[in-house]
């Protein structure tokens, strides 16, 4: 494994990347443009006020603004920025960029997949894919192209999933899969039947542990910061798996400590003591008691008990962008590039999410979006006061 | 040169590093000083301007004003090697070539002084090497700072200023350097006549 | 006779009429209360889109773009409407009701990494839309009915009110004025007739006197005159009564 190089030689072969992905944290929108957004009463006013943002440039082509094409453009900007950096990365930056399309990767393909079987157009499913997880378009349209038989599957994950950077991912949950429904090989079957979701869940948690072991294996600061934020990630998704199987066949005991256990990742804070403590919730309380232990995620399920306003989807977003901007801060480290593309991320619902209260006319509720690299976010605050 | 005193077991005294140390010229002595002096300088100049430089360009891309500007921190990674010329020269000032009356045959004569040309060998040689090291750890230090500087001075100008003092303090370390240097080489003058 | 059947008529066109007020009145009653529901559900249903529509944006805020997911599930219909009638004073109104299939719902683990809580609660509001719009559906259409079927109604009431009943009444007094002039006719022809029997029986008995008197002179005929003056007494009335 190459090494990342410390501060007296990380910038020798990534100070160019790591400057250019620090200039674009100038492209985040400032406080003072989230203001002037959310007193715009119409689309007009806000594309107005975006036009003097870095999207101007993005969204010059389109006559009305509505918050789907803000979104496109603002994907399509990211994507292009993204690629950028990746196209001037070196040996373990690289890497590090591509695990990070890893995940946008997972989606495309889970949407694929079920596109082909719903027996789609794969023009339609291209243009829907996320820009930044395309892979090789003739692999795309090999995907479709297999028989929609036992042996069609059996052929595509041999010939096309395998090769693809997620192939890995995909043959352990298969493999893990046919344990379960005892009959091997059989893919379709266990494509199919399974439910989408709880196989997107299963890819994004193996891909969430080789992640980790990718960045702590790289070492350093890199190790500290990415590390504390998959783990961070991993609990989130346990927590969230938890809390969405409820009133879901998940949540059936015999489900409880199987299958949705083996959504847990074995990574994060919360492995191994937490993660089984979940396996055994089986309602709100006592998911609730088990977060309750853990002093970082207690006050995030206390938004969900309290505070109809905010959802514990918020308060875990909150904390995301928090430790985002935190690793966002430090130098020589590659934290950043995958801090840059969640704020980005996170930028992205929030324009949507201003645009829509706007379209909406939800006045009350435009301000409640995330602020980024705000002196006014909530967690600055209070460590201002501290 | 008395090579009958010298105690070496092979003839050319090259056998093992504590034999080519311990007989080694006071003449190569200083200038192996002066070229660590200069050399490392250098590479902590060089290393300095590479941390520097690949952030201020990649700053640069998105936010072009700060090129000119961040120049200084590329200055003042020069100025570490600049520090290691000045001293190369200095020391080299030193190292004078003995007289032609001084020695007959590559041997010294009655009445070299041994002492003192031993002393300022040695001299040179440390002075040369406190230059050279303390020069690449400042050089090292300015050009992370540079590179911080770089970086801050694109996300907010106002910043500018107060990074460039703390690359003022690692420029420093060089500058004690070049001082003790100095100090050091002062009473190293080679000789280049026999006494009396 | 013919008085007798237009009364007849008149009656049953007053009966009618009643009838008909009461029938226009209940489906007014009822169409005042199809306003009001609508007005009310309307007003709901404005609140409870607005709400269904944010909760969509606050779930894709929180679990991202799951359109698609949506899209690709199996399309399986969840509930169904069905149409019953009802009945209000005669008029068959349509009547929509929701009713569940019991088809398992697709795509439960939705947002499972994120959002899940979000998504439900947009389903659950989107579901409340949807019976309030086959609610609203239901009214509405009841609504224009029962207005196509009141106004027909309406019509009917302000023909009967309005032009038969006058009509009908028109012809009875018209009838009794006829029947009243031919009395009244009757009755002077019947006093000219006492008259004339009278004078005739003053000149009989006058002539009878001067018959008495000029028994000794000659005997005068004054009929030819009378009988000429009761002729010109009816052309009179004739003329009238054409006239009127």
């Amino acid at each position: 494994m190459v090494e990342t190089g410390g501060l007296s030689t990380f910038n020798i072969q990534h100070g160019y990347v790591e400057a250019l992905v620090r200039g674009m944290r100038n492209s985040f929108v400032s406080d003072s443009d989230y203001h002037h957004l959310t007193q715009c009463d119409t689309l007009e006013d806000c594309k107005l006020n975006l036009t003097e943002s870095d999207y101007g440039a993005s969204l010059q082509n389109d006559s009305t603004l509505t918050p789907q094409d803000l979104q496109k453009a603002a994907v399509d900007k990211l994507a292009v920025e993204f690629q950028y950096l990746r196209s001037q990365a070196v040996a373990p930056l690289a890497q590090f960029l591509d695990f990070i399309t890893h995940e946008y990767m997972i989606e495309n393909i889970m949407m694929l997949l079920k596109g082909t079987m719903a027996g789609r157009d794969i023009n339609e499913l291209i243009a829907q894919a996320h820009p930044l997880g395309m892979f090789k378009e003739s692999t795309m349209r090999s995907v479709v192209a297999f028989e929609s038989n036992a042996k069609g599957y059996a052929d595509l994950y041999q010939c096309v999933l395998v090769d693809t950077p997620v192939g890995a991912y995909f043959s352990k949950f298969l493999q893990e899969s046919s344990q379960n429904v005892g009959a091997a090989g059989e893919i379709r079957n266990v494509l199919e039947e399974t439910e989408i979701e709880i196989i997107k869940a299963s890819l994004m948690k193996y891909y969430l542990e080789d992640f980790y072991a990718f960045c702590s294996s790289l070492g350093g600061d890199t190790a500290t910061i990415m590390c504390e934020i998959l783990s961070v990630r991993a609990d989130t998704q346990a927590i969230n798996v938890t809390l969405n199987s409820f009133g879901t066949p998940l949540n059936d005991p015999s489900m409880r400590s199987t299958d949705r256990r083996r959504l847990y990742p074995s990574v994060g804070f919360l492995y191994p003591a937490g993660t089984s403590m979940l396996a055994q919730a089986s309602d709100e309380e006592s998911l609730g008691q088990v977060c309750s232990l853990y002093p970082g995620y207690a006050s995030a399920w206390a938004c969900h008990v309290e505070n109809d306003d905010r959802s514990i989807d918020d308060a875990f977003f909150e904390r995301d962008a928090a430790l985002h901007e935190l690793a966002f801060e430090s130098q020589m480290h590659f934290g950043c590039f995958y801090a840059y593309v969640k704020l980005k991320e996170q930028e992205i619902r929030n324009l949507v999410w201003i645009t829509e209260c706007v379209m909406q006319r939800q006045k009350e509720a435009v301000n409640q979006f995330i602020p980024l690299f705000s002196q006014h976010a909530p967690w600055r605050q209070k460590g201002g006061r501290r | 040169m008395s090579s009958d005193a010298s105690g070496c077991q092979s003839a050319y005294c090259n056998q093992g590093w504590s034999e080519v140390l311990t007989h080694m010229s006071p003449y190569g002595w200083g200038s192996f000083g002066i070229a660590f002096g200069l050399g490392l300088s250098v590479v902590g100049a060089a290393w300095g301007i590479w941390l520097t430089g690949s952030s201020l360009v990649g700053a640069a891309v998105k936010a072009p004003r700060i090129r000119s500007k961040n120049l200084i921190s590329v200055i003042f990674c020069e100025a570490t090697a600049i520090y290691g010329v000045i001293m190369a020269i200095v020391l080299n000032g030193l190292m004078k070539k003995p007289e032609d009356s001084s020695y007959v045959d590559g041997v010294f004569s009655e009445g070299w002084d041994y002492n003192t040309w031993y002393f300022a060998g040695f001299g040179v040689f440390c002075s040369g090497l406190s230059v050279g090291l303390t020069n690449v750890a400042s050089g090292i230090s300015v050009g992370v700072a540079g590179s911080s500087c770089a970086l801050a001075d694109a996300q907010d100008p106002t910043l500018f200023v107060k990074i460039l003092i703390v690359e003022i303090f690692a420029s420093a370390l060089g500058i004690f350097g070049i001082i003790v240097g100095i100090i050091q080489s002062n009473s190293s003058q080679f000789p280049d006549k026999l006494i009396n | 006779m013919n008085q007798q059947v237009f009364k007849g008529k008149k009656k049953a066109a007053v009966g009618g009429f009643k009838l008909l007020k009461k029938k226009a009145d209940a489906l007014k009653a009822k169409f005042r209360d199809y306003a009001k529901a609508i007005a009310e559900t309307k007003g709901t249903m404005a609140d409870d889109t607005k709400d269904a529509f944010f909760s969509l944006t606050q779930a894709e805020y929180a679990a991202g773009d799951f359109k698609k997911a949506v899209l690709e599930g199996n399309m399986v219909a969840q509930v169904r409407v069905t149409s019953a009638v009802d009945n209000v004073a005669g008029v068959k109104l349509p009547v929509f009701n929701l009713q569940d299939t019991g088809a398992v719902s697709d795509n439960q683990t939705l947002g499972l990494v994120g959002g899940g809580k979000k998504i439900n609660a947009s389903r659950d509001r989107f579901s409340l839309v949807l019976k309030n719009l086959v609610k609203l559906a239901s009214l509405q259409t009841s609504f224009v009915t029962l207005d196509e079927a009141m106004k027909v109604t309406n019509r009917r009431v302000n023909a009967l009110e309005n032009v038969t009943i006058p009509r009908i009444e028109g012809i009875l007094s018209y009838i009794s004025r006829e029947l009243d002039e031919l009395e009244r006719e009757d009755f002077t022809r019947l006093k000219k007739v006492q008259k004339s029997k009278e004078e005739r029986i003053k000149e009989e008995e006058a002539r009878k006197e001067e018959a008495k008197e000029n028994a000794k002179a000659e005997g005068i005929k004054p009929m030819k005159t009378v009988n000429e003056d009761i002729m010109s007494k009816f052309e009179s009335l004739d003329g009238e009564e054409v006239l009127f």
